[in-house]
């Protein structure tokens, strides 16, 4: 055995891998050749070094940054986490006094039935106004009206603005009833919607940034109107599961914290 | 390595849900092994990011996890893949070394006065791992340094275990040109 030929064997031999043929005929060559004596204590020292190198912890920072991805994806992708519908029901069974204590008024109900109205009216122009298709790039400029790019810019720069002005209408009204009627809810309760909205809310914030650096990025807007959106079902369902609260519905209130954030 | 958590499937299930307790829990239990992976594949420098890339695209590619592996070794798949796309990705874009099997030139990373302290060895150790191509890295981080087997680094990196051999072989000698080992031994 030659060098040239030992020398693949010699990680191997380190590993402990070779056969017994194969070590006899390589620890043969050893005894003669110093060179190949010198590569195999090199070989077992980086190993050696390689194994004794430290573990490093992962910085907290890092988790951080995960988790806020983890949390935009999930709202993006609608899987929120709400309390189960038994975990709500169970905790207005363990507050009888405070769902009696909301037992509305026939004229508590219908001011906030045309209240609801209202804003379900608003939301809903301002979902019929974004889930109508809007003009694409290449429609817009295959109208003559609007053949210049800048006029093409402009033009959807205005009807994205005013589509979001009917949004953050029906959302301020939807806030407003969510608000007033927020202490009808369960604490735990009211906290995960506040969570929950507060991720939305971050989301909103994202896309208008990533909208106003790329105005006609179909994929921007589209995320600001589905964030939009999202916001709007959640703050309905809000109410609705005030109003099944204040009734003392349980079977309605369940069923609605199950729905909830399942958009 | 590769034991199948009883939990593991119902794990990703509430990620997927959104669960963001089970996500952390997925994070905890994986973090140290993964980042630690990704701290020598890519350097210290990168492997905060890697290992944040290594969750979202978790996340992302839970739905696709059918418990064949545990949890554990899907997510060391994913990390390894997603370090080795990183590194040539920067090795394209820096044209500094090449994967050729044939490169046995590289500069030493250390000095003939080497100092003898295990800290500055052990820096040294760790530029030279940085300066390797990234499939002998790949091979050298699993085996050497991870202490998987032959079977197990093959398995990871998709090749045939005859050449998880030969490539930690070429890693070895070429740390060793790296460090500047030759002609000091004995």
């Amino acid at each position: 055995m030659n060098c040239s030929e030992c020398q693949p064997a010699l990680s191997e031999l380190v590993d402990g891998t070779l056969s017994r043929d194969a070590r006899a005929r390589l620890e043969s060559h050893l005894e003669e050749c110093a060179d190949c004596r010198g590569l195999l204590a090199d070989l077992r020292r980086i190993r050696e070094s390689a194994r004794a190198l430290p573990k490093i912890a992962a910085p907290e920072a890092v988790w951080q940054k995960v988790r806020a991805d983890f949390e935009a994806e999930a709202a993006r992708d609608k899987r929120l986490t709400f309390p189960s519908p038994v975990t709500a029901a169970a905790s207005m069974e363990a507050r009888p006094s405070r769902v009696l204590r909301f037992v509305p008024t026939r004229r508590r109900i219908l001011a906030g039935l045309a209240a609801a109205a209202v804003i379900v009216f608003a939301a809903s122009a301002g979902v019929y106004f974004m889930t109508r298709p809007a003009p694409t790039a290449s429609q817009v400029s295959s109208n003559p009206a609007h053949a210049e790019p800048a006029q093409v810019v402009e033009s959807v720069e205005a009807e994205l603005a005013l589509a979001d002005q009917h949004y953050e209408k029906a959302i301020a009204g939807l806030e407003k009833a969510a608000k007033d009627g927020q202490s009808a809810l369960d604490p735990q309760v009211a906290a995960v919607l506040q969570k929950n909205i507060g991720v939305i809310d971050q989301a909103i914030v994202e896309s208008r940034a990533a909208l106003k650096s790329q105005p006609t990025s179909e994929v921007a807007r589209s995320s600001l109107f589905e964030a939009l959106q999202k916001k709007v079902g959640l703050l309905r369902d809000t109410i609705a599961l005030i109003n099944e609260m204040r009734k003392g519905d349980q079977a309605g209130t369940a069923k609605i914290a199950g729905s909830l954030g399942k958009g | 390595m590769s034991d199948i958590g009883i939990g593991d499937r119902e794990l990703a299930a509430r990620c997927l849900a959104g669960d963001r307790e089970a996500f952390e829990g997925l994070y905890r239990q994986h973090a140290h092994r993964l980042y630690n992976l990704a701290y020598r594949m890519a350097g210290s420098t990168e492997a905060d990011d890697l290992l944040q890339d290594v969750f979202l695209q978790a996340y992302r590619k839970l739905g696709s996890y059918k418990g064949e592996s545990s949890l554990g070794t899907w997510l060391y798949r994913l990390a390894m893949n997603l370090c080795l796309d990183h590194l040539r990705s920067r090795q394209g874009k820096m044209a500094l070394v090449t994967d050729s099997l044939d490169q046995e030139d590289a500069a030493p990373v250390v000095s003939q006065e080497r100092p003898a302290e295990a800290h500055a060895a052990r820096l040294d150790l760790e530029q030279a791992i940085e300066a390797l191509p990234p499939s002998y890295r790949a091979a050298f981080v699993l085996h050497d340094v991870e202490g998987y087997q032959h079977d197990e680094v093959a398995k990871l990196l998709g090749i045939a275990e005859g050449s998880s051999k030969s490539l930690l072989h070429k890693a070895r000698h070429r740390l060793r040109t790296l460090l500047g080992a030759e002609g000091r031994s004995e």
